[in-house]
């Protein structure tokens, strides 16, 4: 395990991401990843002792030895809970100057389930932003596992600035029963690591346009919950229409239908140095033409050697962003930003039980008007 | 001398409340009586309701009565005085006289009279005088003197700060009480009763700021150097809040006022930001949740306003006061979590909760703070009892105030 407070010296301006697989999907999952890239900035946690010592790349953490003896946990939320508090401290040293927190997890388990909200919890505290990736379990394992897996996607909601769902179940389909078991979840792996991959490189690599930290971070703070994503890579001459295709009919798109309630859209394409102009243009068209029109979109192209002849592209779909409170209010109060001129907002709603009172004039402004009103300070919901 | 008894009432947003006490030999405040009463038919420290307001005034004071198992028959009036404002003047008195033509040594009857004339304030006839306190003496080039006695010079200047009020609002609230029927002997400004309570004279003298944040007013006074160097008030408090709070949540007024007091914050923390706040179904409302951070939003955004108009204040009256001994807040208003922290935020300087000090018979410490103008009047009165039957005292109080409301 190497130390976490020593940093790459090119990292210390660069915003650094951290991948984290928690629980023994999780870990598999990292620990894939990181033989692929090596350059993935991975850290691993688990209660098994088993699973982290198949685990040979990235940094290890074992959680709970005093709780579960090295065990997993068995199923059991309430011991995967406890296994991290006990060590939360190892944590919060992995989250040192950390701007992205990934956690790679698969839920309906004992240790991711019950570990991934703390650590939600606690990458919240020290100000990261936190994506989450989390595979659902089938339908199949039973009401009880899916019932803990929602259970658990509800607290991890309260801290998580994004959550991609992708569930199990939609991996497959009727064509595909006759697919090995292990082909199934090596998919949704694959379907994370994808995802985590493009992102990586759009972050760290050199991205020729657009997408860069803070793209993610503003999609990320105004999502507010459930994103989609999707990914699609093709080689060849006709490359671009196969990945438009492939994004527009993606599973865990339900079919590209989740793009025409899109509020905001980032898409992520990664190509080799002959990534042609017009092939960007005809998989941006290809996505857009399905989007709704005030839909916000962000997308970014980079450029990696390894990618000649090949095109990679991931999309992040936000379903609902936060509308901000202050609008309706804003709207009722007349105090609107292209308010006309000599308008004077007739109505008083805003002031409540001050409506008729003399109203506190200070330099212009009515005090009885909530401040947040007057400030245009947009409210959480 | 016997001790005698001062009953004070302050008929505030939200509560009316009276306390009767004595400022006993040695310095502490007894406190005997306390009655108390839901305050109706006052918005923002205004009457709305005369008979509402009435019948409150009339609770309270039964309640003090009991409480203190003897009638009322007089109170001092606690009022933030419908915005008071205060304003510096300048009395000058020649000390020099053609016909002896040099310089005559300050006696005590210099000082009666420049006081006198720094008194004559004209305000509009809109405003009444609260207070006239003393500032700093000057004699020719020489500043900031604060007892010229025995000194000689040309010239004597003398600074006054008067606190001046909405003359209706005071007025309106003496007949009230006049109409009880209760004497009224006097009102005093509350921001200075509360700082009365619960500075000190090393802390005047260093310099403090302490605010009083009712229901529906926010007082401040500014000391330094053992002076009042302003004082206001703002018709912004408490309600002010738990109306926002009743906008922007779209609750029951009752609701955001509970909500605000058990799970509201004046800062926006990211700890507790996601944390759920359920609001329970009342008659005719059916139950909400909440987020933590869009409740504390916006009690964040009222509060830092608040703080910063008492800034703004002082930044424009007088700025580069320092304030070595930080910010006090007082009042129902300030009991909110974060606002302490808020407040150190807002002013820079250290902010803690201004407890009365030297008192007793108040039924909690926690609470303390709330009475504080109540103690800090009886002090006032005290001190102004002390000022008739001892006017040899007359020079030690002319260092702490000067005159009562009347003109």
């Amino acid at each position: 395990m190497s130390d976490a407070t020593t940093i790459d010296p090119r990292s210390v301006t660069a915003p650094r991401i951290l991948v984290l697989g928690v629980g023994s999907s999780g870990t598999r999952a990292v620990a894939r990843m990181c033989e692929l890239n090596p350059g993935l900035d991975a850290v691993v946690i688990d209660t098994d002792t088993k699973v982290l010592e198949a685990a040979t790349a990235g940094r290890v953490i074992q959680v709970g030895s005093t709780v579960t003896n090295g065990f997993s946990a068995g199923g059991d939320v309430e011991l995967g809970r406890q296994s991290i508090e006990k060590d939360s401290s190892a944590i919060r040293t992995q989250l040192r100057r950390v701007d992205l927190l990934v956690i790679v997890s698969g839920l309906g388990g004992g240790t991711g389930t019950g570990a991934v909200p703390v650590i939600t919890r606690i990458a919240r505290e020290a100000g990261t932003l936190v994506l989450c990736m989390l595979t659902l379990p089938f339908a199949f394992e039973g009401k009880p596992i899916l019932q803990k897996a929602e259970d658990a996607l509800k607290r991890i909601r309260t801290h998580a600035d994004a959550i991609i769902r992708i569930p199990n179940e939609m991996m497959v389909d009727r064509a595909d029963s006759d697919l090995p078991v292990e082909q199934v979840f090596a998919r949704s792996q694959q379907m994370m690591m994808d995802g985590i991959f493009t992102i990586w490189r759009m972050l760290s690599q050199n991205s020729i346009c657009g997408l860069d930290f803070a793209c993610i971070q503003t999609m990320l703070r105004n999502c507010d919950g459930f994103c989609h994503f999707a990914s699609a890579e093709a080689e060849g001459s006709s490359r671009s229409e196969t990945v438009a295709t492939g994004i527009l009919e993606h599973r865990l798109l339900n079919g590209g239908k989740v793009l025409g309630k899109a509020a905001g859209i980032i898409v992520g394409l990664t190509g080799g140095h002959d990534l042609k102009l017009s092939e960007v243009d005809s998989v941006m068209n290809r996505i857009q033409e399905k989007l709704p029109e005030d839909t916000w979109v962000n997308f970014g192209v980079a450029v990696d050697p390894a990618f000649e002849d090949r095109l990679s592209a991931i999309v992040l779909v936000a379903e609902e962003w936060k509308e901000p409170l202050m609008d309706d209010a804003r709207r009722q109060m007349g105090f609107g930003f292209n308010r006309g001129q000599g308008e004077l907002p007739l109505e008083t709603v805003g002031k409540g039980r001050f409506a008729h009172l003399d109203s506190t004039i200070h330099e212009g402004q009515d005090l009885d008007v909530p401040t947040y009103i007057r400030r245009d300070i947009k409210l959480p919901r | 001398m016997s001790i005698e008894s001062t009953a004070v009432l302050e008929i505030g947003t939200s509560t009316v409340r009276v306390v009767v006490g004595e400022l006993r030999a040695d310095g502490v405040v007894s406190v005997i009586g306390i009655g108390e009463a839901e305050s109706r038919g006052i918005r923002k420290g205004e009457i709305i309701n005369r008979d509402h307001a009435i019948a409150s005034l009339r609770a309270a004071l039964k309640a003090a009565e009991e409480n203190r198992r003897k009638s009322i028959h007089s109170v001092l009036l606690i009022t933030s005085g419908g915005q008071s404002e205060s304003k510096t003047s300048t009395g000058i008195l020649k000390l020099v006289y053609p016909e002896d033509n040099q310089l005559s040594e300050i006696n005590v009857d210099d000082i009666d009279e420049i006081v006198d004339l720094a008194r004559k304030v004209a305000l509009p006839e809109s405003r009444i005088k609260l207070h006239t306190l003393q500032q700093y003496f000057q004699i020719d080039d020489l500043f900031d003197v604060t007892s010229p006695i025995g000194m000689t010079g040309e010239e004597l200047r003398l600074d006054m700060l008067t606190i001046h009020g909405k003359r209706s609002t005071v007025d309106n609230f003496r007949k009230i009480v006049d109409d009880a029927p209760i004497d009224c002997s006097d009102a005093v400004f509350s921001g200075l009763c509360s700082a009365l309570a619960v500075l000190n004279d090393e802390q005047k003298k260093a310099g403090v700021l302490v605010v009083d944040i009712g229901g529906g007013t926010t007082d401040f006074v500014l000391y330094h150097d053992g002076l009042v160097q302003t004082a206001a008030s703002f018709a912004v408090g408490g309600e002010h809040v738990t109306n926002d709070i009743a906008i922007g949540l779209k609750i029951p007024s009752g609701q955001a006022e509970h909500v605000k007091l058990r799970d509201g914050s004046a800062l926006t923390n990211l700890m507790e930001r996601d944390h759920n706040i359920s609001i329970p179904a009342q008659q005719g409302f059916p139950g909400k949740m909440v987020r933590a951070v869009t409740l504390n939003t916006i009690i964040n955004a009222r509060m830092e306003e608040i703080f910063m108009l008492v800034k703004e204040h002082i930044d424009q009256h007088c700025p580069n006061v320092p304030m070595s001994a930080g910010v006090l807040l007082t009042g129902g208003g300030a009991f909110l979590n974060g606002a302490r922290d808020l407040g150190q935020k807002v002013f820079n300087e250290p902010c803690s909760y201004g407890k009365p000090r030297d008192v007793q018979g108040l039924p909690s410490a926690k609470d303390a703070p709330r009475y504080a103008a109540h103690v800090g009047c009886i002090r006032y009165a005290a001190s102004l009892q002390a000022a008739e039957e001892k006017p040899a005292l007359g020079e030690k109080l002319k260092k702490l105030f000067w005159g009562g409301s009347h003109e």
